[in-house]
């Protein structure tokens, strides 16, 4: 008799019948096969493993085909490379219940097409960690930035700087937003998301390695579910 | 793809598209301090036993085991990892660690059957153990168990004489 795998008359998954912990989540492999893992959405963006395709090792990523729900067409064979316009990887359960602090390494790397607009106007695009929270939508993520007349990021002036951009959008009105542009990053840069209590706050590691925050942003509580996806902000709104 | 137009007055033509690499992800603070799978209580009908295993071996695993049946709730019998014969069964697999899968947990009999013998309407069976040769036995043998088919309010006719052995195969 085996929990967890069906390989004999009398098995049974753990969906089936077993109870777990409130940190856990039962994720099914195949038909036949489910595992426990930690609501967590740590991870090291190996090569995501094809459905159908399971191996048992217990290592997470490697033996996980439906821990990461893709769309469009990522290539996830060196880290996660995802384009601004078609994809998006987003976590298949959701996590943390409390407060947490979760920190991502990502960095710009390329782009195509083209960008132009009046002097005075702003364009960011780019990629962000989202997810959705007591009606509002949040992100943080590497962008491409051109503040028309000034500055265009990551060079902008600076070949090795980058631009973060954070938002916070609700129904169809105008996003709560900010951005921070560091000269000199180099890559694989970082940023955090925080919650405390009812409230989210964004960080993002600057050229002297300290944590610039954001203000505190009132969210909710409750499970988030993450995800990458291309972000698009236009026009000449005011910067917070 | 999320978009915002913040001023649509003021138009900016976009076609770009931007190519970002993320490399990894971890929690700083508030991942749970460890999970945990419980199966339930397990009964294998008669007092036995049972090797319990869980993978991957990286798990930690607790197991309990009592003759008397309990819930799979109850705050006894402890988890002591018993060994010896016991009916009921229960098993849990535990880590704290994020990179680590709870893969399954299997309840194995500590016995390999050699031989079967009967006498009457009972028999016994001879097992090779860690522990040396082990008979169990004797088990009955039920008659009349098999399928039965209601033929009136109170009337039921028994379409199937198969014999059933009572504690056999339940693993």
């Amino acid at each position: 008799m085996r929990f967890g795998r069906l390989l004999k008359r009398g098995d049974q998954l753990f969906a089936a019948s077993c109870q777990i912990s409130s940190g856990a989540v039962i994720l099914q492999r195949q038909a036949t096969d489910d595992y426990v893992r930690m609501r967590v959405p740590d991870t090291n963006c190996p090569p995501l493993p094809q459905p159908n395709s399971p191996l048992d090792s217990g290592v997470a990523d490697e033996a996980e085909p439906n821990r990461w729900l893709v769309s469009g067409t990522p290539n996830t064979s060196n880290k996660w490379l995802v384009k601004q316009q078609t994809d998006q990887i987003q976590l298949s359960y959701s996590c943390f219940s409390g407060d947490f602090v979760i920190e991502v390494s990502s960095d710009y790397v390329s782009k195509t097409g083209t960008c132009t607009g009046e002097i005075g106007t702003y364009s960011w695009d780019g990629v962000a960690l989202m997810f959705e929270l007591g009606g509002k939508t949040f992100g943080i993520g590497v962008c491409w930035s051109h503040h028309f007349g000034l500055t265009e990021v990551p060079w902008g002036g600076e070949q090795t700087g980058r631009s973060y951009l954070w938002f916070v959008a609700q129904g169809s009105g105008v996003p709560l937003h900010a951005e921070l542009i560091i000269p000199n990053a180099q890559t694989d840069v970082r940023y955090r998301v925080q919650r405390s209590g009812s409230n989210i706050r964004f960080g993002m590691l600057n050229s002297s390695g300290s944590w610039v925050y954001s203000q505190w942003l009132e969210a909710g509580t409750g499970q988030i579910q993450f995800r990458w996806e291309g972000v698009r902000v236009l026009g000449g709104g005011i910067l917070r | 793809m999320k978009f915002y137009e913040l001023n649509p007055n003021i138009p900016v033509n976009d076609s770009y598209n931007v190519f970002v690499r993320v490399s990894s992800v971890r929690t700083i603070s508030g991942a749970p301090t460890s999970i945990t799978i419980t199966t339930p209580v397990f009964d294998v009908g008669l007092p036995w036993r049972v090797v319990v295993r869980g993978l991957p071996e990286a798990a930690a695993l607790h197991w309990r085991a009592s003759n008397t049946p309990f819930s799979a709730g109850d705050a006894t019998p402890p988890w002591s990892n018993p060994t010896g014969e016991y009916r009921y069964w229960q098993a849990r697999l535990q880590t704290s660690d994020s990179n680590i899968l709870l893969e399954r947990i299997e309840f194995l009999p500590d016995a390999f059957p050699l031989l079967v013998w009967r006498r009457f309407r009972s028999y016994w069976q001879l097992f090779e153990t860690g522990e040396g040769r082990l008979t169990k036995g004797p088990f009955r043998t039920v008659f009349g168990s098999g399928n039965q088919r209601r033929i009136g309010e109170n009337e039921w006719k028994q379409t199937n004489d198969e014999e059933r052995n009572v504690g056999d195969g339940w693993l």
